[in-house]
């Protein structure tokens, strides 16, 4: 039996991977770009369309979490087919770009309709959109008057009334380790720890679902990103409408550092092998047109100042944001999931 | 050269768990300090919870429903025999987005609670849907059938003479039950719970969105949050030490069961009237629960968002989805069949703990395989291209870590487990004496295995390859990280959908996972059917 | 037509079995008899073809088919065996069984054979039913039908009564030994049970510590046992010393007998009743002229002159009648 089943096994396996092999796309076509995402398909896919509709630039795209994406270029070194990296905040960018991931983004891409504060300083990386991280209000529980800064939510008169998701997710990490750098570690292990304190439920799921419970009464508080109540606020559900209109966003420490901001943003991969391509892409998302999509259908900030706001951001009220250098965001990531760990903030 | 094979493919399935432990040889000690005055705790204390409850949940409704659906006959008792199998079809985060939609405070359930008894928020108790106990919930009700086909298996083999001898000796259905038919049955019923518990352990997508510290958590946060991966790594390291234990529990027990007693199934006892039904509604419940509502409720959404849907997203999802699904099924089940006669062939050089090394995989979380794997395929093509590029000049570009291969290498390295015990249990009903009769009667090794194997193994085989099929179709976090361009999953999509909190929109690509599921399953069942028929008469 | 010569085998590593030497003429029917572990189904096996042999032959029908150096594989040899849990295929119907080792033939003999072993073991009815569905006994039947259809030169069976009851074992002992003369082929069997070696074989071997003690038929073995153990594992008795013989002697028990005024007093400890007659187990005084090597003396006893358990009696022994033993 030997014998004749090893020779069964060993065709089958041939014949296997050379099907594997054949059904496996080879490298380069012409006019291709390959995009590694952290932002999920759906929000990035759109505007990808509108890219290649415009250039005929065919786009290829794997999304994934950010991390796995970069240890993935990584390990692929020389060879990786990657050629821009988007990410859905600012530390992910830092970090490729101190792994040596990433290269300059050459010249012709012009940069300076970005403010300055989010772009690279080496111009390894830029920023494609802002969003910010505000309280967002019950209106008919809370009165504005009793709101001001980030630190004040550690007063007893918030507790068992703040919703605000785990510190798993970068969004919060981000704005832990911007914390941490502007007012030092120790008075930023207070603040979370007195932040915790004041939680109405363990934190569980994700940005809505911090404003759904405050619409359903379980909490009066919640901290969010602004698209995310953008998107609820435009919803074709009446039901998401309403949760969404039932809460107010309060700018926090508009007298003083501002609130906090993040941005999603893109970076030519070091081995690039199709840079024009890669060029023509983010001078694409820079151009007004891709901008104002993001605007408009996205609910994000658009980075051009130029550019013009939707109605539903409009009416969320301007407003003074952090102004630290967001590659340090990045830097501090670790430290601020430390220091969340020792808090208590699951 | 056979052997030479098996010790080279067994290292290769063990490779990913090689590159896990070797990261303990680096140990990064003011961080794991960190996570031991943390979380570690909370990982360890979370981990062993989930997987202590999840097979105590999954012996208890599978082996009961085994139990029950073997022993009585009712109304719509043969139909909810082979319904019960249905959850398989369903991955464990859809159950628990949907429970917690339905569930949860702002969920329709609370909501006309507190709208028909005029109730506020802490007014009244209800039970938190998002919590260690709601996933363990979650899991179980995806999770028995494994119990519940093995125990099933077990229990129609239990000769009645049994039962009729502890009848005259005035042993009660319940002592009979808990005495003899649960520790005969049980090499098979903790078979089914290491299968489930290992799954739990290995979850990522429920507990990350239930918000429950685990180790998968852990490893997913020390690594992406904090970029250590080698804690990462080494916190992946003490959670496949758990498997180990679970795996080794379960050797342990069965060694001291031997056979099952040969003999005739018995009739099933007729219930009629209240007792019946009674029957019928409580048997309907896990499938009801674990099935039927989820799958209503992501119906009612997948309807009401269609038209967000277009055939070209759609489509290739599906095809895309089901061939990966189909290859390494194929491969998988190739591999457990070369493993399982191999050990057979050479009983004496190839010791039992070598198969059960092979099961390892099952433990890992996908993204550590994923890594795992990726990092030695890499390598292998970064020095491919170096040698080819140096003597032709050619590179042939990522081979290996760039396609479906990388992809298929993770899916098999992780569900070879599930194949494994379905070849181990086929084979063991080809006794050794069998194969000597066979060559008594003139019949060689090879035609011996179309006369006799090839018949015998086909239930256990069809059952393996289905089970792998519907596996891969569910499996989320290695194909997230290794999926080359443009490949995309079911799975995929409507995870990033529900992350992204578009639950409805979900729906569409997790009830289409469901349904594509269904079909193994169903023709699974149809597989059960005849076996068992073949087995039910009387002589 | 068998012929095994000064074989040597091992099972695994250890070795089991030496300088074993036995013959079967065509259309014998021989026993190999022994406790448990003593390495007889080891030396089945390799006449099978299923284990090879250290040193020695074994030749079949003037073949030589083991040999240290080369062994005929199994399905060449035309040797048909019984497996003690016979081995049936649970995917086949009991036709299909049967007629496995017909594969070589056209459809039209496979069914006639088949009718035919059937009928044979008394299975004429279940052609069409499934192992699982038919008892221990009909399965054993169907095991041998199933060996016996492709008409094989020599017959193995493997402890064939050990599943059954008991209330089985003799009609299926007669029922084996039949269907083996009519089909006039030779048969080789293995078991520990004495009653069935002597109800099925012409010549029996004694296996005990690796070695064959004796080959021999029914009687040889049982009234002139080559050594100790052959006795003591024959039939019934007692070895004993008496104080006027010079050797151990065999003291079966139907030499004692139970009498008033006889040469040795003892007491009846148990009494078994055997149909026809009873058989006592006495305990013997000490200083009597009489040693036992073993604790009790079996003594048989008519039906009419019972003796009632705990009693003191007086016995005799027919020196004459008893089997003296070399060694």
């Amino acid at each position: 039996m030997l014998p004749e089943f090893h020779l069964k096994f060993k065709t089958l396996l041939a014949t296997l991977s050379s099907v594997l092999v054949l059904v496996t796309p080879t490298a380069g076509f012409a006019d291709e770009i390959n995009i590694y995402s952290a932002r999920n398909e759906a929000l990035i896919k759109p505007i990808l369309d509108k890219f290649t509709e415009k250039t005929d630039i065919k786009v290829n795209l794997v999304t994934g979490k950010a991390d796995a994406l970069i240890s993935r270029m990584q390990s692929e070194g020389q060879f990786s087919p990657v050629d821009v990296l988007v990410t859905t905040d600012a530390g992910r960018l830092a970090r490729a770009k101190s792994m040596g991931l990433t290269q300059i983004i050459p010249n012709e891409v012009s940069l300076s309709s970005v403010n300055a504060t989010l772009v690279d300083p080496d111009r390894h990386w830029t920023a494609l959109t802002k969003r910010a991280r505000p309280i967002m209000y019950a209106k008919d529980r809370v009165d504005p008057a009793t709101l001001s800064t980030m630190e004040a939510l550690t007063d007893a008169q918030w507790k068992g009334r703040i919703c605000i998701r785990s510190s798993s997710n970068i969004y919060n990490q981000s704005m832990t380790a911007a914390l941490i750098e502007q007012l030092g570690e120790q008075a930023t292990e207070q603040w979370a720890k007195g932040l915790v304190a004041n939680f109405a439920r363990p934190p569980a799921g994700g940005d809505r679902d911090q404003i759904r419970a405050v619409a359903a009464g379980q909490c009066d508080i919640a901290v969010a990103n602004t698209y995310y109540l953008a998107g609820m606020r435009e919803s074709q559900d009446k039901a998401t409408r309403d949760v969404a209109n039932s809460v107010a966003v309060f700018w926090p420490n508009q007298d003083d550092r501002g609130v906090h901001i993040n941005i999603s943003g893109i970076a030519i991969a070091k081995h690039a092998k199709n840079l024009a391509q890669a060029e023509a892409l983010i001078s694409f998302m820079l151009s007004e047109e891709a901008q104002q999509w993001y605007a408009q259908t996205n609910g994000e900030y658009p980075v051009v100042d130029a550019v013009a706001w939707s109605d539903t951001l409009k009416a969320m009220g301007t407003f003074k944001h952090e102004s630290i250098p967001l590659q340090t965001v990045g830097e501090k990531n670790a430290d601020a999931l430390k220091l969340m760990d020792r808090a208590g903030w699951k | 050269m056979s052997r030479i094979l098996f010790w080279l493919l067994l290292g290769l399935i063990l490779l990913p768990l090689g590159v896990v432990l070797s990261s303990i040889a680096n140990p990064d000690f003011s961080l794991l300090q960190h996570l031991y005055q943390t979380v570690l705790l909370d990982y360890v204390s979370n981990s062993v919870l989930l997987a202590v409850g999840v097979g105590v949940g999954v012996a208890i409704i599978g082996a009961s429903l085994a139990w029950a659906l073997t022993q009585y006959s009712f109304y719509g008792s043969r139909l909810l025999g082979w319904l019960a199998v249905l959850p398989l079809a369903m991955p464990a985060y859809i159950i628990a987005y949907t429970y917690t939609g339905l569930l949860d405070y702002s969920g329709p359930v609370q909501q006309f609670l507190r709208a028909t008894f005029d109730w506020q928020y802490g007014d009244y108790w209800f039970p938190n849907v998002r919590s260690l106990g709601g996933a363990i919930v979650m899991m179980t009700l995806v999770l028995f059938p494994y119990v519940y086909l093995l125990a099933r298996n077990a229990f129609t083999a239990q000769s009645h003479s049994l039962r009729e001898a502890s009848a005259s000796m005035g042993v009660t259905r319940w002592h009979y039950f808990s005495r003899i038919a649960w520790p005969l049955a049980w090499p098979a019923i903790v078979a089914g719970m290491a299968l489930a518990m290992m799954e739990a352990l290995a979850d990522y997508g429920t507990v990350a969105y239930f918000g429950v510290s685990t180790f998968t958590s852990g490893v997913f946060r020390t690594w992406f949050g904090m970029g250590s991966r080698q804690t990462a790594l080494q916190l992946a390291a003490m959670l496949t030490l758990i498997v180990f234990v679970v795996i080794w529990l379960e050797q342990r027990s069965r060694h001291k069961v031997r056979h099952a007693t040969k003999g005739n199934a018995r009739e099933p006892v007729r219930l009629t009237g209240l007792k019946g039904m009674g029957m019928a509604l409580a048997c309907s419940l896990p499938v009801f629960l674990g099935f039927i509502l989820p799958v209503i409720q992501l119906s009612s959404w997948a309807v009401s968002y269609l038209p967000d849907w277009s055939w070209q997203d759609y489509a290739p999802l599906v095809s895309q989805s089901v061939m990966l699904a189909g290859i390494t099924a194929l491969a998988t089940v190739l591999l457990a069949l070369f493993l399982s006669y191999t050990k057979r062939w050479y009983t004496a050089s190839i010791p039992q703990w070598a198969i059960n090394l092979a099961s390892m995989g099952y433990a890992l979380p996908g993204i550590v395989i994923a890594v795992g794997v990726l990092v030695p395929l890499g390598f292998f093509d970064i020095k491919l291209n170096a040698f080819t590029n140096a003597w032709f000049g050619y590179q042939p570009g990522l081979i290996l870590s760039g396609t479906m291969v990388v992809l298929v290498f993770a899916y098999m390295v992780r569900f070879v487990a599930v194949a494994l015990q379905h070849t181990q249990t086929g084979l063991q009903t080809i006794t050794p004496n069998m194969d000597d009769a066979a060559r008594s009667l003139g019949v060689g090794s090879v035609k011996a295995t179309w006369r006799v194997h090839l018949p015998i193994m086909k239930p256990s085989l069809i059952a393996a390859l289905l089970l792998v099929f519907v596996d891969v179709l569910k499996e989320l976090p290695a194909t997230l990280v290794l999926r080359p361009f443009n490949v995309n999953t079911l799975a995929v999509k409507a995870y990033e959908l529900a992350m992204d909190e578009r639950l409805q929109q979900a729906a569409l690509p997790a009830l289409s996972i469901v349904l594509c599921g269904i079909l193994p399953v169903l023709l699974l069942i149809r597989q059960l059917r005849k076996h068992e028929d073949k087995y039910a008469k009387r002589a | 037509m068998l012929n095994v010569h000064d074989i040597a085998l091992s099972y695994g590593t250890t070795p089991v079995l030496h300088s074993v030497n036995f013959s079967l003429l065509q259309g014998q029917i021989g026993c190999l008899l022994g406790p448990s572990g003593s390495g007889k189904t080891t030396l089945l096996r390799a006449i099978a073809g299923f284990a090879r042999v250290d040193s020695g032959s074994i030749e079949i029908n003037g073949q030589q088919v083991s040999s240290p150096a080369t062994t005929l594989a199994a399905e060449k040899r035309g040797v048909g065996m019984v497996f003690q849990d016979y081995a049936l295929f649970p995917h086949l119907t009991v036709e299909d069984n049967v007629a496995f080792g017909l594969f070589k033939a056209n459809k039209v003999y496979q069914k006639q054979r088949v009718d035919e072993c059937l009928d044979m073991t008394g299975l004429g009815k279940m052609h069409k039913r499934y192992p699982h569905e038919l008892s221990g006994g009909q399965q054993q039947r169907v095991a041998i039908a199933r060996a016996l259809a492709p008409k094989p030169s020599l017959l193995l069976l493997d402890e064939p009564f050990s599943s059954l009851d008991v209330s089985l074992r003799d009609t299926l002992a007669n029922d084996i030994r039949r269907v083996i003369k009519d089909e006039q082929i030779t048969a080789l069997l293995v078991t520990h049970d004495q009653k069935e070696a002597f109800a099925v074989a012409d010549e029996i071997g004694v296996f005990a510590d690796g070695v064959l003690q004796q080959w021999g038929d029914a009687g040889s073995l049982y009234h002139n046992p080559a050594n100790r153990f052959v006795a003591s594992f024959i039939g019934e008795g007692a070895l004993v010393d008496f104080a006027s013989l010079d050797k151990t002697v065999l003291v079966r028990p139907e030499v004692v007998s139970i009498c008033a005024g006889g040469q040795y007093k003892g007491k009846v400890v148990s009494r078994y009743f055997r149909g026809d007659h009873f058989i006592y187990a006495l305990t013997v005084e000490k200083e009597q002229g009489i040693t036992l090597h073993t604790e009790l003396l079996s003594c048989k006893g008519e039906l009419a002159d019972a003796v009632d358990v705990d009693e003191s009696v007086s016995f005799d022994v027919d020196l004459n009648k008893v089997t003296v033993l070399e060694r």
